[in-house]
């Protein structure tokens, strides 16, 4: 993989995780709401920093 | 300080909407006055409309970066504080080395009371140079004021035409008055690697009395401490 790609994945799984992270922790300090939208969004973030960890194979 | 009555504006740019309204929530009940942009088109935009007081900078948009704001605010000569956000570890080194001046930078992922810690210990920094800088731009003693700004002293408000050497040399006095300095001592003060002797030193001190003295044989301001060195006369009581 060369550098761009390193740096591409870099800031796709850290976006991704930062989303998860922002929210799950807005939800536990009680600054956002647990809707299903909200639940679900992390989720997916959650699903896509693992799908691109797996572009590292 | 400046209008502490009103709430805190912070610009937040960022293009994962989700990210933004996380971070709005967390520094909205922190009290501050959130706007939130996903592009740099719009964020420069906002930035000229709520002149915020601090920016959370996402450095990958997908129309620019965030830095594109830091360089326009810069470039109208404001010194609006700014925190970085950025996925890419690589790109941090960029950031702490660039002239634009970002105050600090967080990397994703991150935690949101990490952020508003940040914010609150930027805004406090800021606030105090600002500070410092009003008090210390000049300094007056008597009928005396060193324009630490203009780079320039007055003697009743007419410009004394100091050189800058002898500028930094009276800096040092005005801003320690009543302190009495071994010509050793100054020329430490000034951080003078040997380009400043003794000598030249009384050369420059001569010719601040010639400058800023009504009489340069008794000196009313730069006072003449026998055998040890020279002195700012202290301020009135």
């Amino acid at each position: 993989m060369n550098p761009q790609e390193i740096a591409a994945l870099r800031h796709d799984i850290g976006n991704a995780l930062a989303i998860a992270q922002a929210n799950l922790e807005g939800i536990i300090d009680g600054v956002l709401d647990p809707t299903p939208e909200r639940l679900a969004s992390i989720r997916e973030s959650l699903a896509a920093a693992g799908a691109r960890l797996n572009d590292l194979r | 300080m400046v209008a502490t009555n009103r709430l805190k504006r912070i610009l937040i740019v960022d293009d994962e909407p989700k990210i933004g309204e996380a971070l709005s929530a967390y520094l909205q009940r922190e009290g501050f006055e959130v706007t939130l942009a996903g592009t740099l088109e719009r964020a420069l935009e906002e930035y000229k409309r709520i002149e915020p007081d601090i920016m959370l900078l996402d450095i990958t948009l997908t129309d620019g970066s965030g830095l594109d704001v830091l360089r326009v605010a810069r470039s109208q000569g404001r010194q609006t504080p700014a925190i970085m956000l950025t996925a890419r570890a690589d790109e941090v080194d960029r950031i702490v080395g660039l002239e634009l001046g970002a105050d600090d930078y967080v990397t994703k992922p991150f935690s949101p009371r990490e952020v508003v810690a940040r914010v609150r210990a930027v805004l406090r920094r800021s606030e105090n140079a600002e500070d410092v800088a009003r008090t210390s731009s000049t300094i007056a003693i008597g009928d005396l004021e060193v324009d630490i700004d203009a780079h320039q002293v007055r003697i009743a408000g007419r410009d004394a035409g100091v050189t800058a050497k002898e500028f930094r040399v009276l800096r040092i006095f005005a801003e320690n008055p009543g302190q009495t300095f071994t010509r050793t001592a100054l020329l430490d003060a000034l951080h003078d690697e040997g380009t400043m002797f003794e000598r030249t030193l009384d050369r420059h001190i001569n010719n601040l009395r010639k400058k800023i003295e009504i009489d340069p044989q008794t000196p009313h301001y730069l006072q003449t401490v026998l055998g040890v060195g020279y002195k700012m006369r202290p301020r009135d009581r």
